[in-house]
């Protein structure tokens, strides 16, 4: 029972420190804001390339081009064909004019070379998706099909993109570190100028008997307070970022169809961003409070 | 309650604030304290209840000998010591009921009994009608009233009062010496620092004279 009941007088105390700090508060807010704002913005982009790379790495899209004097009964038996074999999954013939409207969309110089060209040079081609385990054993029953030209797997794309990702993570989460220290740092000086400024009232609090955990429970629930805004108004703030960048940016890269479709980050994502905020209010605040001493 | 052995009291640059100070004062004593100003006896409430330590000596309260507090006993220390202090020391930001209520939360009181406990304290100090108001409101003389109603929110073992009667007219300062008489005689030991000799032959009490540090005393 005195436990509710101290807790709610941390809460209250908490609380009445936080509206009386005003300006001091929503400074701290601002920055926490921002640097949360930044983290959702990255921790948006990180967890779409992740998801893009670990879908492709699953089921891989390769494409089997037909050599070029390949009818399309016979392409469309290799496709029946293909898709009696274990692993394979989404087999589509794909006719060349269909091929070069795909290439023109991705690659709009394509189109025009196609023009300059007056006929379409592309062959008759399979895309089809080949579970990563059975890639192998599917190149070797394709073997005796000598209308096969070629087959193109993403491996190459895939490991070269997911170099690139690892070097682009390990400098988000170095940014991301930045920004939480930053964070932590204005909290943690907010919070002590909040002390200096109520100095007095610390000192009489003390001299009529009161518990330091008294003194400095509101203390780390006012920075945890602040975290709790600043990762709030961050998430939504950087979340609505990602929908502008999306709709006015990201759809130009039209070669790099998956940028247009990132999505937002899942809640429990969300969920985290905001821990993290709270955490770091709690932390730096209780630092701060921590170097009350006694009178 | 209260002893002080061989205790002095040297500030930096070697300003003495009392020199060779040996006194008991009883459990459920009352006692004042007196002395011109600068005599030393704000330095002597404050060492009993450790906001200051002695620089020489010994000073034993409520069974605690205070240099050997450690610093997380201090608080469980001076929750049986009340204090009016001289400057009132109020929370300029809390409202008088809040003042009051707040020592109570901090002494863990459940909130059933925080409301009845502040207005009854009040109703003592005759300001019942001001709870809501800020210090800030108040005259020194309401100011002063409210110090000492939270000082005695609690029933403490001690209580300690620097000039509690300093912005107080006659007839209220009796009022209020009447008040510490009744805390007195409820067993609370009471030490008054005052410069008012009248008030001091008024109740006939023990007293303690300081000077330049030096304590002599009288006992009526």
């Amino acid at each position: 029972m005195k436990l509710f009941i101290d807790f709610g007088f941390y809460i209250r105390e908490g609380w009445a420190n936080f509206t009386r700090s005003g300006m001091l508060s929503l400074f701290s807010i601002l920055i926490i804001s921002i640097s949360i704002a930044v983290i959702t913005l990255f921790s948006t982009v990180f967890f779409n390339v992740d998801h893009y790379l670990k879908n492709m790495k699953q089921n891989p899209v390769y494409s089997i081009f037909l050599t070029s004097d390949t009818t399309v009964k016979e392409g469309k038996d290799l496709s029946l064909y293909l898709e009696t074999l274990k692993g394979v999954s989404d087999v589509k013939l794909v006719l060349p004019d269909e091929g070069m409207k795909k290439l023109a969309k991705r690659f709009p110089l394509a189109g025009e070379i196609q023009k300059s060209l007056e006929e379409n040079p592309l062959p008759l081609s399979i895309r089809l998706r080949i579970n990563t385990a059975a890639a192998a054993t599917i190149k070797q029953a394709l073997k005796p099909y000598t209308i096969v030209e070629s087959i193109y797997s993403p491996h190459f794309f895939l490991s070269e993109l997911e170099s690139i990702s690892s070097a682009v993570s390990f400098f988000i989460a170095l940014i991301a570190a930045i920004l939480v220290l930053a964070s932590v740092f204005t909290i943690f000086n907010v919070i002590r100028i909040t002390i200096l400024a109520r100095q007095n009232d610390i000192a009489i609090m003390q001299l009529v008997g009161a518990d330091m955990k008294y003194i400095r429970a509101p203390f780390a629930v006012e920075g945890t307070l602040q975290g709790l805004s600043g990762g709030i108004l961050g998430a939504l703030f950087g979340s609505g970022l990602i929908s502008v960048i999306r709709a006015h940016y990201l759809t130009r890269f039209q070669y790099l169809p998956f940028l247009s479709r990132i999505t937002s980050l899942p809640l429990s994502y969300f969920a985290g961003i905001i821990l993290l905020s709270i955490a770091m209010g709690l932390f730096a605040s209780t630092l701060a409070a921590s170097r009350i001493d006694y009178v | 309650m209260i002893h002080f052995f061989h205790v002095s009291k040297v500030y930096e640059k070697g300003n003495r604030a009392l020199h060779e100070v040996n006194v008991s004062i009883g459990k459920g004593e009352f006692a004042f304290l007196t002395g011109p100003s600068g005599a030393g006896k704000t330095t002597f409430l404050k060492l009993i209840f450790r906001e200051e330590l002695p620089s020489y000596g010994r000073v034993v309260a409520n069974n605690q000998n205070t240099i050997a507090l450690k610093k997380h006993q201090i608080p469980d220390f001076r929750k049986k010591i009340g204090v009016v202090f001289q400057d009132f020391k109020l929370l300029e930001n809390r409202t008088v009921f809040e003042n009051i209520v707040f020592i109570l939360k901090v002494l863990g009181y459940p909130a059933s009994f925080l409301r009845d406990r502040a207005f009854y304290v009040l109703k003592l100090v005759g300001l019942q009608h001001r709870y809501n108001d800020y210090p800030r409101q108040l005259s020194g003389g309401e100011q002063q009233r409210i110090a000492i109603a939270r000082a005695l929110v609690n029933e403490p073992l001690i209580l300690l009062a620097d000039e509690p009667t300093g912005n107080l007219d006659p007839d209220l300062s009796l009022e209020i010496m009447a008040l510490f008489e009744k805390i007195n005689s409820r067993g609370t030991t009471v030490l008054i620092a005052t410069h008012d000799r009248e008030m001091i032959k008024q109740m006939r009490k023990r007293t303690l004279y300081l000077d330049h540090g030096h304590l002599q005393e009288h006992r009526k």
